[in-house]
């Protein structure tokens, strides 16, 4: 039998039996260096050194800077403006939910971060005015998964260290696509409140616009600092991420006054231990990738893809497709280094941008997030909305191909993604 | 007593969390003042990152938070659903076992060699024993997990 059948097939089979996904890619990455002497001795340096990597260290600086911003109550200012200015709006609150994710995302890094930060305020508000709960909490889910794309974003750093693709650039990259995703939400979310007849609110005065910008300034100020910082040259990507931090923790500790020693303990232990669940998977799934390119075992899957077809924009829908499936049974991160060098040659053989690429991959990857069963911001916003999995699931529906028309649309308009970098000048 | 042994490594994680993000926020500024990066800091932060993402994995196994594909597994019967518990928690230990097992190795060989780290040239070793201290840790939130969730599973 193939090794790499093996080394896929018994992945696959623990991941069915619920083993945890960081053990069930760990394991058969340990068999087979064993069993194929690739030097299973320097397993413990090899797993340090996949964790200690410089720009690796922006993951837990802006996964922290979204939980101190949400905890600091930064969240609760835009989404007040925000209802002030498109709540009016049929359907209003909910254009407010996927506007606040939206801008939200300049501030965090990961997606169930962002559910929770507007999942919070905005599922109990929908739900006042009537909308259905399933409804809210799906929307809020699939808003989120803007943040992926829309900078600064975790994944972004994990795909800039698997290929080398400049950071900046893919989070320049990621601005347009990630505006569309929320664009392309927009059209269910009217069309099922005019349908429904779940109206808008009432409209606010300039006096109240007014002053809900003057109160959410602090919160529309932060994208500023971090992506102004980034591409102004000042701050490199986890600096920008320390920095938003600090700005986070200043604005609580100062100008909010809600921040005491006891809450700052639990942001740094629970945005700590998130951090861990996502790098304990880097590491190990950095084992398996390893393990898979030195045996070969990815160049003979990359070999038989283009055995199919040497058609890239046929190719293109088939990597889709397979990305698509992956994101219903893993999180985003083990998909970049189970795929990754796969598709490396390939980007190689046919030209592909790799930060176009990286683009692509990456709205596959956040839709990955809202479909079931391995959906982190479905997970969320079940537990937020206390509304049960399979409930959400079937209203995440309308807002799934939504989605999906976005990543067509990111898949073959390769403008969308590499126009504003290029514009402004990011390498 | 007994709330020190549960939440033992919770501490420490805060404190490596917060001198890690201290740490890093004086490398911006001095680098932006003085226009020089304290080099060294780099290489205390980057090892207490890895620090912490063992010890939050430890508390994450604990809490049950590690992603995975629990939809068939939730459909199974109960006695199913204990065997795939304590199954997944055989292989996870398994798997930091060994972990921990070529931690030692590696402490071994840098002891061995005299190996010493880039910037500050203490003993490589130093940064590498937080492999199979806090291994042993994860290897006892696993079980304790697995406890937690086979007693859910029972009632």
């Amino acid at each position: 039998m193939d090794a790499g059948v093996f080394l896929f097939g018994l992945f696959f089979l623990l991941l069915l039996v619920n083993v945890p996904i960081v053990v069930a890619i760990g394991i058969p990455s340990l068999v087979f260096l064993w069993q194929f002497n690739l030097g299973i001795q320097v397993t413990a340096a090899n797993i340090y050194a996949n964790i200690g990597k410089f720009p690796l260290l922006a993951i837990p600086f802006f996964i922290l800077a979204g939980f101190v911003m949400d905890r600091v109550g930064l969240s609760r200012g835009l989404v007040n403006l925000l209802s002030l200015v498109i709540g009016p709006i049929r359907g209003g609150l909910g254009l407010v939910a996927v506007a606040g994710c939206v801008l939200f995302g300049a501030i965090s890094g990961t997606g169930p971060a962002d559910t929770a930060a507007i999942g919070t305020i905005m599922i109990p508000a929908m739900v006042k005015r009537g909308y259905h709960v399933g409804f809210a909490a799906a929307l809020v889910a699939a808003a989120a998964t803007t943040d992926v794309l829309i900078p600064p974003s975790v994944a972004f750093v994990v795909y800039g260290v698997i290929t080398e693709a400049s950071i900046p650039r893919l989070f320049a990259a990621g601005v347009i696509p990630g505006l569309l995703m929320g664009v392309a939400l927009v059209i269910p979310v009217l069309w099922m409140a005019r349908t429904r007849g779940w109206g808008g609110e009432p409209w606010g005065t300039w006096g109240e616009i007014g002053r809900a910008a003057w109160e959410a300034k602090w919160g529309l100020m932060a994208p500023v600092v971090i992506l102004g910082g980034i591409y102004g040259g000042i701050f490199t990507p986890t600096e920008a991420a320390v920095v938003a931090v600090a700005y986070g923790l200043f604005y609580g500790a100062v100008i909010a006054k809600n921040l005491n020693l006891g809450v700052l303990y639990e942001v740094l232990r629970d945005a700590a231990v998130a951090t861990s669940v996502v790098m304990i998977v880097v590491a190990f799934a950095g084992l398996f990738s390893w393990t898979g390119s030195t045996m070969g075992v990815m160049d003979r899957v990359t070999k038989s893809l283009l055995g199919l077809t040497q058609n890239p924009l046929i190719i293109l829908l088939l990597l889709n497709v397979m990305l698509i499936i992956a994101g219903m049974l893993l999180d985003a991160i083990s998909i970049y280094y189970v795929f990754l060098p796969i598709f490396m040659p390939l980007m190689k053989q046919f030209s592909w941008d790799p930060v176009w690429f990286g683009v692509m991959m990456t709205v596959n990857l956040a839709i990955g997030t809202i479909t079931p069963p391995v959906a982190v911001n479905l997970y969320v916003a079940s537990n937020i909305s206390k509304t049960p999995m399979a409930e959400v699931s079937r209203w995440v529906l309308p807002f799934f191909f939504a989605l999906v028309v976005a990543l067509l649309l990111v898949t073959y308009i390769p403008a969308l993604s590499l126009w504003l970098p290029d514009a402004l000048g990011v390498r | 007593m007994r709330r020190f042994v549960e939440h033992a490594e919770e501490g420490f994680l805060v404190f490596l969390m917060a001198v890690m993000t201290v740490v890093a926020f004086v490398n911006v500024v001095t680098r932006y003042f003085i226009r020089f990066a304290l080099a060294f800091t780099e290489e205390i932060v980057v090892s207490l990152f890895v620090w912490l993402t063992l010890l939050g994995t430890a508390i994450a196994f604990r809490q049950g938070a590690h992603l995975g594909f629990s939809f068939i597994v939730e459909r199974a019967p109960k006695a199913m659903q204990r065997v795939s518990i304590w199954f997944a928690a055989a292989l996870s230990v398994t798997l930091f076992g060994f972990l921990i097992y070529f931690g030692i190795g590696q402490i071994k060989s840098e002891r061995m060699l005299g190996t010493t780290s880039e910037s500050l040239a203490i003993p490589q070793w130093w940064y590498t024993a937080g492999i199979p201290v806090i291994g042993l840790l994860i290897i006892a939130r696993i079980i304790e997990g697995a406890i937690v969730a086979d007693r859910k599973v029972r009632v």
